[in-house]
């Protein structure tokens, strides 16, 4: 006793020194990428993934369109000017600073940048030629416009550049010209969002202020205003799960409020469950914010139904204080601190399992509901004996009469649990052969987006003809020129098998060391002194020969420059990041044109050195399906375990007949989504693991309060119903992972409670034979 | 008496539009009159340039050919000779004297040939698609254009459309370019004669030869492809 209440000073010391300091700035992340395992096959590609997805998350798509094309331009012009004054949006290719930026960066390489067709030209070409081009050059109509003064960039080339490599770049920036698509004039607005993750309150804020602008400019132009975008998605969810979180958590506590209230007639009972349920979410959440940084949303609608076993110690507690024989006081204590304790281990046993899961939301959960667990059970512990009194009693109606009225339901034979396990497994078997389990494991599944929001991302994505969403090739090399050479070998081989596949790379637009090298070098006559070009051209047109002397010595001093690919994505606005550098090596990703046939991408990858073809969606899904597998197999480890647990707890072969309540509880659930044809996930199997702990939980109870059998059943009974209160809550969930996980809960906990009032049964009829 | 109301309110109705019409005309009939309306021209140009870092504008002046059917011949005569040929095909080409005609690349050169062919051609539709139309001055025809085109809005500040400074007989139209960094080019437009159809291809055969109206009339031809 001693230990736990030191243990609960510590952990209560830490909560509060927790909050006192943590509580203004606790941030509650949205981010979907917890709910995607990772799909590499090393870390390195993991880290490039991940980069690569916080980019593409970072970005958003608004597309405006209407049967009048000036409607149209004008609302996306408003709607970029006000998405520009929100302090976390940028709106690309509107920013002037962003063109200054650029010229800025890439100005210092304006010497080793040509076009292939440029540097021909001036390789071929004579001083005095290219005197007369440059000369006639200024006097034509179409080169009127320059990025560059006169001064900087007497010849033009380095302007002409420039304007084809923006031309050549990826469809990134925001247009304000409307075109003709599908009988609708549309332009699109593209933005990025300035800060790397936000949280749930700035996300929503954000969000509103956006639909905001959208409905005021939708009515003002009578537009339609379209998404494409994470953000989006994310958004909704977290909309969602917010919703979720108030419906599980008040729903859960007014149900189980009312229900404590009904059933021990007194406020005072209920101070220990608020107690305990308040200790074990905050120790949950300092706990896991310490060890994430972050407090998941997903977390947050699990933990929403914890409420509802973290309260079954409490109700053990108070009812076997309640009403066992006082002469047996010690000796019942004895054993209900046991039963707790076990019953603490079988629960913690079974969240523990969703901490060998590969998705982080899991992981999140695992660690949040043991820790809410472990502090709820040790505030039973060390304040429960404070908060018995005399005068508490029992609702002694209902409950017995619902006993009584399931134990009509149960069979007392000393057989029945075996029975009824063997016939609940033949079924199943039966079943399985005859029918077969659905199975589904695409992570899009996960989160429920709404149909609209789907619908619009393809329209986009059709009218804008971007790129394959979660397709690319990774290229991994030592060096620059190594992945240049990997990427141009890829583009071979898939021109061979694919012929009408484009591909897209940063390399595409950043010419090779030896090019810029060799541009350079084929200026010189361009800068010369006296009679380079530029020096002939100042003397033709009049201006003082130390302009094109300065011209010079800027061309000398760049000869060891060199444009990088990391240099030239930093310089483009809202430029996917498609280059990735460390100490020891570099590595791209090569983006794919949508439409493209990908069939042989895999094969071409495969045959390649340093290539590897990433299809997120489906990797993902082979990695959630192995996970669902190794979940089951787990389970089966889960249950031997507990058995050898039991052996040598109990030293009896009898003790294993424990087991076969859990087992029956997961058969039936198994059955029912046998019989319902719905697709078993990971979450299902997830799900199993606190089925198993939950029917230890009473298994145990039963086994070590056999005196106080009608005392234990009722608790078993109250706590199952608590348990299915909340986790029928969490059943209507508008998340697909929670609802499954809370319908496989909630059917396989109220097999439980059956297979425990007849576990029950078994052994008082056993002991009393 | 009701018959008379109704003369009445329709004679009213019909005058109120009529004056409605005749005093606001919209921004599109205002840009349509400061442009040339017939479809084969022919006429001269001035041109100023003012680049920072020049000691004085750079002048030239030329003559042109406009077909609403092939495209424009733009030849600038002084101070330098060279023929630019921009077709409706959207292919171009620069020919130096004495010289192959060379294909002209580059977004810019292509989105200037474009606004050229269509002030020629008097597209105010495709104006209005790719650029956004201010008037500053409807009796003035003072209009100015602002462009749309994510890559061109980075390079060009605006262009001025200036009409009314030619005599009656001869239209002509003041464009004032200026990009970025505030440099103008200025150009006088002035379209002298008009052609029907059938005369327009031959007279541009004899003002600047066949090969360069071969060009005009079948650009795929001649087409160099370049790379960037």
């Amino acid at each position: 006793m001693l230990i736990a209440r030191t243990l609960f000073i510590l952990c209560s010391i830490f909560c509060l020194l927790f909050f006192s300091t943590q509580v203004s700035n606790l941030h509650i992340s949205t981010d979907l990428k917890d709910l995607s395992p990772d799909i590499a096959a090393t870390t390195e590609q993991q880290d490039i993934i991940d980069s690569f997805s916080n980019n593409i998350q970072q970005r958003f798509i608004l597309y405006i369109r209407s049967k009048n094309k000036r409607a149209t331009e004008k609302a996306a012009l408003t709607l970029s000017e006000q998405l520009n004054l929100l302090p976390q949006l940028s709106v690309n290719g509107e920013n002037p600073a962003s063109i200054k930026k650029m010229l800025d960066t890439l100005k210092p390489f304006q010497h080793q940048l040509l076009s292939p067709s440029q540097a021909k030209s001036v390789e071929e070409k004579g001083i005095l030629q290219l005197r007369n081009e440059a000369e006639k050059k200024l006097y034509q109509f179409d080169s009127a416009v320059r990025l560059l003064p006169f001064d900087e960039d007497p010849l033009g080339y380095f302007n002409d550049y420039i304007f084809s490599l923006l031309s050549n770049l990826s469809n990134t920036q925001s247009h304000n010209e409307a075109q003709e698509t599908d009988g609708y004039e549309s332009t699109t607005v593209s933005v990025s969002i300035k800060q790397t993750s936000l949280d749930l309150k700035t996300q929503t804020h954000l969000f509103n202020k956006i639909k905001a602008i959208e409905e005021e400019l939708e009515q003002e132009f009578s537009v339609d205003i379209l998404h494409s975008g994470l953000f989006f998605f994310a958004a909704e969810a977290a909309i969602s799960s917010k919703a979720d979180v108030e419906l599980i958590s008040m729903g859960s506590t007014i149900c189980i409020i009312f229900l404590l209230l009904f059933v021990f007639r007194s406020i005072w009972p209920l101070l220990l469950p608020m107690f305990s349920v308040t200790l074990g979410v905050a120790f949950a959440t300092a706990l896991t914010y310490s060890f994430y940084q972050s407090l998941h949303i997903l977390t947050i609608v699990f933990g929403a139904s914890l409420i509802g076993i973290v309260i079954d110690y409490s109700l053990h507690f108070f009812y076997h204080h309640i009403q066992h024989d006082k002469h047996k006081k010690n000796h019942a204590h004895t054993h209900l601190y046991k039963a707790l304790l076990l019953s603490l281990l079988t629960s913690i046993i079974g969240y523990s399992a969703l901490g060998l899961s590969d998705l982080a939301a899991l992981r999140k959960i695992a660690l949040f509901s043991g820790c809410g667990l472990f502090m709820a059970w040790l505030t039973v512990i060390v304040l429960g004996q404070y908060m018995l009194r005399s005068n508490i009693k029992t609702e002694n109606i209902f409950l017995p009469k619902l006993l009584a009225c399931i134990h009509l339901l149960v069979p007392k034979s000393k057989n029945t649990i075996v029975i009824c396990f063997t016939v609940l497994l033949l079924t199943l078997v039966g079943m399985f052969y005859l029918k077969g389990f659905n199975t589904s494991d695409d992570p899009r599944l996960f989160y429920r987006v709404s149909k609209a929001l789907i619908s619009e991302e393809k329209t986009i994505q059709t009218a804008l003809k971007q790129y394959e969403p979660g397709r690319f090739f990774i290229i991994q090399g030592q060096n620059q020129d190594q992945v240049r050479r990997s990427v141009d070998t890829l583009k071979y081989n898939v021109h061979k098998t694919s012929p009408n596949a484009q591909l897209h790379n940063i390399l595409d637009a950043t010419p090779s060391t030896e090019a810029q090298a060799y541009n350079y070098s084929i200026q010189n006559k361009i800068y010369k002194a006296d009679d380079g070009v530029i020096a002939l051209l100042y003397k033709q047109l009049g201006i003082p020969t130390d302009r094109a002397e300065n011209l010079q010595n800027n061309y000398l001093q760049s000869a060891s420059r060199e444009l990088k690919p990391l240099t030239l994505t930093q310089a483009i606005e809202g430029l996917i990041p498609t280059w990735f550098e460390n100490d020891n090596s570099m590595s791209t990703i090569v983006l794919i044109s949508q439409g493209s046939d990908t069939t042989s991408f895999p094969e071409v990858a495969e045959s390649l050195q340093n290539v590897s073809y990433i299809n997120s969606i489906d990797q993902a899904s082979d990695v959630l399906k192995q996970q669902r597998i190794s979940a089951a197999n787990i389970l089966l480890l889960a249950f031997i375990l507990i058995g050898i647990l039991l052996l040598l707890y109990y030293r009896t072969l009898s003790s294993l007949l424990t087991l076969l309540v859990p087992a029956s509880a997961i058969i039936v659930t198994l059955l029912y989504l046998l019989f319902s044809q719905d697709s078993v996930t990971l979450f299902h199997i997830m799900a199993l693991f606190l089925v198993l702990g939950l029917g230890m939980d009473y298994v145990i109870f039963s086994k070590e309060m056999t005196a106080q059998r009608e005392t234990t059943q009722k608790a078993i009974l109250l706590s199952a119903l608590t348990t299915s209160v909340s986790f029928g809550f969490l059943s209507i969930s508008s998340i697909p992972i929670a609802q499954s996980f809370g319908l496989t809960i909630l059917i396989g906990n109220t097999a439980n409670l059956f297979g425990a009032l007849i576990y029950s049964n078994t052994i008082y009829t056993f002991n009393h034979s | 008496m009701i018959k008379y109301v109704l003369y009445l309110l329709f004679a009213l109705t019909t005058y109120s539009s009529a004056s409605i019409s005749a005093t606001t005309r919209s921004s599109e009939e205002i840009l349509q009159s400061s442009l040339p309306n017939s479809c084969n021209f022919s006429g001269t140009f001035t041109q100023e340039k003012q680049l920072q870092g020049l000691p004085k504008p750079l002048q030239s002046s030329g003559d042109f050919f406009f077909s609403c059917d092939y495209g424009l011949v733009w030849q600038t005569a002084r101070p330098i000779k060279e023929i630019r040929i921009y077709t409706t095909e959207n292919i171009h080409f620069s020919i130096a004297e004495n010289q192959e005609p060379q294909t002209l690349s580059g977004i810019a050169n292509f989105y200037l040939a474009k606004l050229l062919l269509d002030i020629m051609s008097g597209n105010t539709k495709q104006l209005y698609t790719d650029y956004n139309v201010n008037i500053n001055n409807a009796e003035k025809l003072d209009i100015t254009l602002t462009p749309k085109n994510k890559y061109l809005k980075k390079g060009l500040k605006s262009i001025q459309f200036l009409k009314g400074l030619a005599d009656k007989e001869n239209t002509s139209i003041k464009v004032n370019i200026t990009d970025a960094n505030q440099q103008v080019t200025a150009m006088s437009i002035t379209e002298n004669t008009q052609y029907t159809d059938k005369k327009a291809i031959a007279l541009c055969e004899t003002i600047y030869g066949s090969n360069t109206c071969a060009i005009l009339k079948d650009p795929s031809q001649y087409e160099q492809n370049e790379s960037f």
